[in-house]
């Protein structure tokens, strides 16, 4: 067990950020802790580096408590958003700054440092300063400067979203590739999903300071636990119906359950819906827009559900259309609906 | 065309208080060479500054100043850092104890030095406190802190003014360097001091020489408190060129205009040194932010 | 961040010696004899209040005029400092960059040498032994600090707004009054409250360019603390702090009451 969170607790005078939460992390795992922004992620990755003071709960690294250790001396490294190169210093020494902390001499710590910028593609640049960089080398320079720390767990917090499109994929690239050659073990703090599912090992998704659920980026992705945890991956549909004597009954869809009998909505995800087949599922077109690498349906249900579907090539379809379209489910996901509402 | 009317417009009241400050320094130069047709004196003369350079109690005077001025200076920017940083650290940066940590900003000069005379005369409170400790027998005993030529009653009035000030005018930026670069350097491993000395501080250098700037130039030409808490001789150079300045003796009046100059240009020197260090330290840390 | 215990010794430290002499003096007001080496006063008077209220110098006029003349430099200040940061933030000219560090040149010189070297020109412009004159050099102690302040609040706020309302068919200066001023009120209040305790506390301009004429609670302190009158100094220092710190909260209160508004929104 690497990274052993225990029931923690933090609070700022504003209120509290984080209840009792508690979370294991593998040695050489690559976990992302994805939810909105407000949710506590970053406060969590904080209470871990020890910036900030947490109420209740415990840390535990590689089976020693860290909780209360001080923030130097945790070894849990943090990429910030922001870089946070010392513009005081050049490249080279922010990159040694972790070792002259750690007392190596001169010589040697400059020359491990234009090791580590070797490795992060940024050698010839050590003499330079940071504000004579732009934004994708700085980022490798700060990365330069964690790895010099020897981080026992490194912490990327929303690491690329400073950086342009193009940037982000090849700096994903680059920490995948480092996290392998180092073997680290990895906590990716975003809000991004197309990067936690990428990226991750496995997903924490954090609501509103508490985990909702953890699990590799299939698990969460295919199985989430709560509408809620459902619609932050986005494009989901709901479908209503009953669940009676083991069976699920919604228009066009009958599948058997081991939920208990009430209402409940099935999720689904355009992929479910197929209009190539003549299925028994009527849909009508309702608008098509063209976003170059591929084309945007948005189809209504007879139910008055709404499907945006994307499609790539040519697309032979017209406003107004109406279609047979197919619903193939997998692995269904029930939600049930309180009787209440 | 019409843009640069606006400007004009908009500039136009700066430009006259600019220009009565050029008013100001080009009378103290004019006057100083001994030109004042007012008073009959018209013939260009460096003389006055000879006089300046060679009489003991001017000399005395521009010492006097220069070490108020220095004390007061660098130790209120040592303990004013001090006093920021603990703000930082105890993470106090806003609301009820920064208004304490205000209110000496707010107290007049004037004001400052009855407290010190309360405090630290023979028989203020301070010597009352160590007689009841047992540690004086007699007020006599006491430091002699107040109107003696170490001016150090003067100096502490300018510390006590001056420390909250640099504490107030460095704790926005020390404060914003802290929280983001100074917590960086921690992660990395450096304990709290390092992280201070190795980032925070030196990036902090150009407010904290901009602080400096201000109270050396206060505390050179400052009147009130040498005047109030200081010796009859020597006397500060402020107090002492008003004098020559009010002498019923006419040609008393270049003579405190060419001390008027001297100090200006030491202030102006300082001024210019400071204004290229920090100048430098910017560029060195790529435009400053 | 660990809350240190030294650090928080330190404030401790700072907060007692910034309070005792407050109190001190507080004490000293009200005293009649406090001989040596007694710790607090023997016997306590109202004497220096009722020479405060009706003496020589009358409090509430004294009030007055210091007040209302650190308040004119105050709005006067404020306004220049307005304008000037417009032209620099908002335009482009050549010499902006000379004009805003210009703006610090008034710090560099010492206030007793602006002061000396100004009368002449004063006495021939006839405004020396005026309140004008002694607004005119208050400005020049005060307007170097309020330039800071509202440059940078006014690149801080930008001409964006404003840019918006001309757009919607806001009149240019309507759209300032409108727009832009509400945003850099912020700015205006603390260069105002900055402006007003730099002309409260100036004392040697006003003496030698109000001549006497000017009075304020700087020029009526001075002397008794030199007559060594403690009592009655201590008394003209309550009133001359408590009556900074009364128009410093005003201030300070408008300023929160306009940061609550703006939270709202």
């Amino acid at each position: 067990m690497k990274l052993e969170i225990e029931n923690l607790s933090v609070a700022y005078d504003t209120g509290a950020v984080l209840h009792g939460l508690s979370l294991q992390m593998e040695e050489g795992e690559f976990l992302s802790i994805l939810g909105p922004s407000g949710c506590g992620k970053t406060t969590l990755m904080k209470a871990i580096a020890g910036i900030v003071p947490v109420q209740g709960g415990h840390i535990y690294l590689d089976g020693q408590e860290i909780t209360a250790l001080p923030i130097h001396k945790r070894g849990t490294v943090v990429v910030f958003q922001d870089m946070r190169l010392f513009p005081h210093k050049t490249v080279a020494e922010n990159v040694a700054f972790p070792l002259k902390m750690q007392g190596v001499a001169k010589g040697e710590r400059l020359r491990r440092a234009r090791e580590l910028l070797q490795t992060v593609q940024m050698g010839g640049y050590e003499n330079r300063r940071p504000s004579e960089l732009s934004g994708g080398q700085q980022q490798r320079v700060a990365l330069a400067r964690a790895l010099a720390a020897k981080p026992r767990l490194l912490l990327l917090d929303e690491a690329f979203s400073a950086l342009d499109e193009n940037l982000r994929e090849e700096m994903r690239n680059l920490v995948l590739q480092l996290k392998e050659e180092f073997q680290m073990t990895v906590i990716l703090v975003t809000h991004d999903r197309e990067e936690a599912l990428s990226m991750s090992d496995r997903i924490a998704l954090m609501f509103e300071g508490r985990l909702i659920q953890c699990g590799t980026p299939w698990q969460v992705y295919t199985q989430p636990v709560s509408r809620q945890a459902a619609d932050y991956f986005g494009n989901c549909v709901y479908l209503p119906g009953t669940v009676e004597q083991g069976m699920f009954t919604a228009p066009g869809i009958r599948f058997p359950t081991e939920k208990a009998e009430g209402n409940y909505e099935l999720l689904l995800r355009p992929d479910c819906l197929s209009i190539l087949d003549a299925g028994d599922y009527p849909v009508t077109v309702e608008t098509i827009s063209f976003r170059g690498s591929d084309t945007v349906v948005h189809l209504r249900g007879t139910d008055g559900v709404l499907w945006k579907k994307a499609f790539t090539g040519k697309v032979n379809l017209q406003v107004g259309d109406t279609l047979r379209a197919a619903l193939t489910i997998e692995n269904p996901v029930l939600f049930e609906v309180s009787s209440a509402q | 065309m019409k843009e640069k009317t606006a400007i004009i417009l908009l500039l136009a009241p700066f430009g006259l208080l600019m220009a009565v400050v050029a008013a100001a320094v080009g009378n103290v130069l004019v006057q100083s060479v001994g030109y004042i047709p007012a008073f009959g004196l018209t013939k260009p003369t460096l003389d006055y500054y000879l006089q300046v350079f060679t009489r003991a109690d001017f000399l005395s005077a521009v010492w006097v100043s220069l070490r108020i001025a220095l004390f007061s200076s660098v130790l209120s920017c040592i303990l004013g850092v001090l006093v920021s940083m603990a703000l930082i650290r105890c993470g106090k940066t806003r609301g009820g104890i920064l208004y304490a940590i205000r209110a000496p900003i707010l107290v007049p000069h004037a004001v400052v030095a009855v407290f010190i005379i309360q405090l630290l005369s023979q028989n203020g409170l301070a010597a009352r406190v160590g007689f009841a400790l047992g540690l004086l027998e007699d007020s006599a005993q006491f430091p002699q802190l107040l109107y003696t030529p170490g001016y150090w009653g003067t100096i502490l009035a300018y510390l006590w003014k001056e420390i909250p000030f640099v504490a107030y005018f460095v704790l926005a930026f020390m404060g914003s360097i802290s929280a983001t670069l100074g917590e960086a350097a921690e992660n990395l491993g450096a304990s709290a001091l390092r992280s201070f000395w190795e980032i925070t501080l030196p990036m902090s250098i150009p407010v904290i020489a901009r602080a400096f700037l201000i109270i050396f130039i206060f505390a050179f030409g400052g009147y009130e408190l040498p005047l109030l808490l200081g010796a009859t001789a020597p006397k500060a150079l402020s107090v002492q060129t008003y004098l020559a300045y009010t002498s019923p003796d006419l040609l008393q009046r270049p003579l405190a205009m060419a001390m008027n100059a001297v100090m200006l240009l030491l202030s102006s020197l300082l001024a210019l040194i400071f204004g290229s260090l920090v100048f430098r330290l910017n560029r060195r840390m790529g435009g400053g932010k | 961040m660990k809350k240190h215990p030294l650090m928080k010794l330190v404030l401790v430290i700072a907060l007692g010696l910034i309070v005792l002499p407050m109190a001190v003096v507080l004490l000293w007001s009200v005293t009649r004899r406090w001989p040596w080496p007694l710790l607090l006063p023997e016997s306590y008077t109202l004497r220096t209040v009722r020479e405060l209220l009706t003496g020589s110098a009358s409090l509430p006029k004294l009030l007055l005029s210091s007040i209302g003349l650190a308040l004119t430099v105050a709005v006067l200040g404020t306004i220049i400092a307005m304008m000037t940061a417009r032209a620099t933030e908002l335009h482009e000219f050549r010499g902006k960059t000379l004009v805003r560090h210009g703006a610090f040149l008034p710090l560099l010189v010492p206030g007793t040498v602006f002061a000396m070297g100004i009368q002449l020109t004063l006495i021939r412009l006839g405004l020396s032994d005026t309140i004008a004159g002694v607004i005119l050099v208050h400005l020049i102690a005060a307007v170097p600090y309020c330039i800071t302040i509202m440059t940078d609040m006014t690149a801080a706020v930008g001409n964006k707004l404003e840019q918006q309302a001309m757009v919607l068919g806001a009149a240019p200066a309507r759209a300032f009054f409108e727009v832009t001023l509400p945003g850099l009120l912020p700015g205006v209040l603390s260069s105002m409250s900055m402006g007003f305790i730099l002309s409260y506390s100036q004392y040697f301009s006003t003496l030698i360019i109000g001549g006497g004429r000017v009075k304020t609670m700087a020029l009526v302190l001075v002397p008794y603390i030199q007559s060594g009158d403690r009592a009655l100094a201590s008394v003209y220092s309550v009133a001359f702090v408590a009556s900074a710190l009364l128009v410093f909260f005003v201030f300070e209160g408008l300023l929160h009451a306009l940061q609550k508004r703006g939270d709202r929104i």
